[in-house]
């Protein structure tokens, strides 16, 4: 089993700038907004407290039983949701597929959520069956599911179905969670927004997107396959300035096409586009959830 | 127009078919093409116009090709088996000599420029054989020797006619000897069947006698010893009467005696038709005698092959042209 965990720290170590720091350090976004939580505050015991959250030294100081409400309040819920069907075993571009940044994308979440003492959870599937690993916290759980979604994501795997993976956390999980997507869609179309718009009810909803290979830039002897269909892309489709230019500006409109509807949807979006971005990509989004509107 | 290795092109042309099939239903043979970097959503490239476009443009020219080279892989079928036609050659046809044997003694002489013409007739006629004409009275001369040349037959008889027309005696004087023997058709005979040359060539040989058959004096040779001569030496004799014969019934049997025994026929001169039976005659008798199997040359034909290899050739240099601009 490869490390992917520490591929992940290794990464952020590279970018351990002021954000970095500042994440790790639990300048992360609380979805109990309002309420300043103190690692000190302790309150007297009632009827229905956890045994386990007693604070016995304390309460021996000062001779009332007092229970720690730092914890119990500030444990989030991480739901990494991948898409793990096989247009994500494609590669992103000639040296990294795009499994490997979705591990990543899902590894620097994970990471910090796990140093923050967060449980991670995952929600993974393509079109012909979704699974789920419960809530843990610990960088050991985090690795399991992170090579979870290694593993599951082959080019033998069932084509990718991002709407039935959402359909299947929105039936399954009822806690309110922090729900990261990891996906390559490039278009939101009706039923997802609808699916979409029904989650960011219940979590807070973060989306980033894993770019594709672009077949017209690249100057390769090999042959590229489209792997859903089988067909070979034709080797003078990448050789045109033309073409590369209309290829362009179709994905453009279409990051714009769904950077507006996720825009209105509330959701905090990042396209991932290569392996060198994706820390940067991931942090941006981070930020931008840090300073996105409360609700 | 046949093919000389007729098993060689179905043999080609199943290997260029399994080659077809290979190549169109690559997946029969071949699974998925390993070493391949899979890319995923690459169908929107295929929705782009300007895909399109370039895809069309390339399918004329994968198109032109593949035209190019089931043209060049014809042509080499067509060539490497051999495309022959076959010809037979009926040499018989030219095979044939023709003596046209004139009487020009003084009972002839108002014939003689109708009968002249007639010849012409029957040389014109014919078609493919040598012909001469020898003229004789007393003693036989020859005019002009058994030729292919037919401008200078036509123009030898013209003159001949002319001659005979104007009674030029220089022409016919040295058919006399100064004695008083004169129209020997016997000798006459004999001396035109003496003109054939080639004797041991298998050809066959017609003399068209005309004559009165009214000899005067006594012959070397008499008329049926002379039918006979020319029997035993294969010569056929096409009688060619004058009108005058039929006051003289002992002439007109005398000349059917010789051409009967030759296998001719006797004609009167003048009648409608007559020298068009004895050219068709000629015609008819020497093809049903010609023994020698036609003769079958077997021709090669590179043109059809060499044609659409050719084409091929050009098409593939323009398709070459077109993709490097």
């Amino acid at each position: 089993m490869t490390a992917h965990l520490t591929r992940v720290k290794a990464r952020m170590s590279i970018h351990a700038h002021r954000k970095v720091r500042g994440l790790l350090e639990g300048e992360y976004a609380s979805m109990h907004t309002g309420r300043s939580m103190d690692f000190n505050d302790l309150r007297e015991y009632v009827r229905g407290d956890d045994v386990k959250d007693i604070d016995w030294k304390a309460s021996a100081r000062s001779r009332a039983l007092l229970v720690k409400r730092y914890a119990a309040a500030r444990k989030h819920t991480i739901l990494l949701v991948a898409s793990t069907g096989r247009s994500m075993a494609a590669m992103n571009d000639l040296d990294v597929p795009k499994r490997d940044l979705s591990v990543m994308v899902a590894g620097v979440v994970g990471y910090l959520a796990v140093r923050h003492g967060d449980r991670v959870a995952l929600a993974y599937g393509d079109a012909a069956a979704q699974h789920q690993m419960p809530a843990a916290s610990g960088e050991l759980n985090l690795e399991n599911r992170l090579a979870a979604i290694h593993d599951n994501t082959l080019p033998t795997s069932a084509p990718s179905d991002l709407k039935t993976v959402l359909d299947y956390v929105a039936r399954t999980v009822r806690r309110r969670t922090i729900l990261m997507v990891v996906s390559d869609e490039y278009a939101i179309d009706q039923e997802l927004s609808t699916l979409l718009r029904r989650l960011t009810v219940q979590h807070e909803v973060l989306f980033v997107s894993i770019g594709d290979l672009d077949p017209t830039s690249m100057d390769v002897d090999q042959r590229l396959v489209d792997i859903d269909s089988g067909q070979v892309i034709p080797e003078w489709a990448r050789h045109d300035k033309r073409l590369r230019q209309e290829y362009a500006s179709l994905l453009t409109g279409q990051a714009d096409g769904m950077k507006r509807e996720l825009d209105g949807l509330g959701i905090i979006h990042q396209t991932v586009h290569d392996d060198a971005s994706a820390i940067r990509a991931v942090l941006r989004l981070l930020e931008r959830h840090r300073h996105a509107g409360r609700r | 127009m046949e093919l000389k290795w007729s098993w060689l092109p179905l043999v080609l042309g199943a290997i260029v078919l399994v080659w077809l099939v290979i190549w169109f239903f690559p997946s029969l043979l071949r699974g998925k093409p390993h070493n391949a970097v899979l890319v995923a959503h690459a169908q929107r490239l295929r929705r782009i116009p300007r895909f399109r476009t370039l895809a069309r443009r390339r399918e004329i020219e994968m198109l032109l090709r593949v035209v190019a080279v089931l043209f060049l892989i014809g042509g080499s079928i067509f060539l490497s088996s051999r495309l022959t036609s076959t010809k037979t050659h009926q040499p018989e046809v030219s095979n044939r000599d023709i003596m046209l044997c004139l009487d020009v003694s003084g009972s002839m002489t108002s014939y003689d420029e109708q009968l002249a013409r007639e010849f012409r007739k029957i040389a014109e006629g014919l078609d493919g054989e040598r012909i001469g004409l020898t003229i004789w009275s007393g003693v036989a001369v020859t005019v002009f020797p058994l030729t292919d040349d037919y401008d200078f037959v036509i123009e030898q008889l013209d003159d001949a006619a002319e001659k005979l027309a104007s009674y030029d005696y220089n022409f016919t004087s040295g058919t006399f000897l100064g004695d008083d023997r004169g129209s020997l058709i016997s000798d006459g005979l004999v001396s035109c069947v003496d003109r054939f040359d080639r004797p041991d060539e298998e050809r066959g040989r017609a003399v068209v006698l005309a004559s009165d058959n009214d000899p005067q004096g006594k012959p070397i040779f008499k008329l049926p010893e002379a039918a006979e001569y020319a029997a035993s030496k294969d010569v056929v004799v096409y009688g060619l009467g004058t009108p005058g014969m039929s006051y003289d019934p002992g002439a007109t049997a005398g000349f059917q005696d010789v051409v009967d025994k030759t296998g001719g026929s006797l004609k009167i001169m003048g009648e409608d038709g007559s020298t068009a039976e004895i050219a068709q005659g000629i015609n008819d008798l020497e093809a049903a005698r010609s023994k020698e199997p036609a003769r079958v040359s077997v021709l090669d034909e590179p043109g059809i092959g060499a044609t659409l290899v050719t084409i091929g050739v050009v098409l593939v240099v323009l398709v070459g042209i077109r993709r490097r601009a």
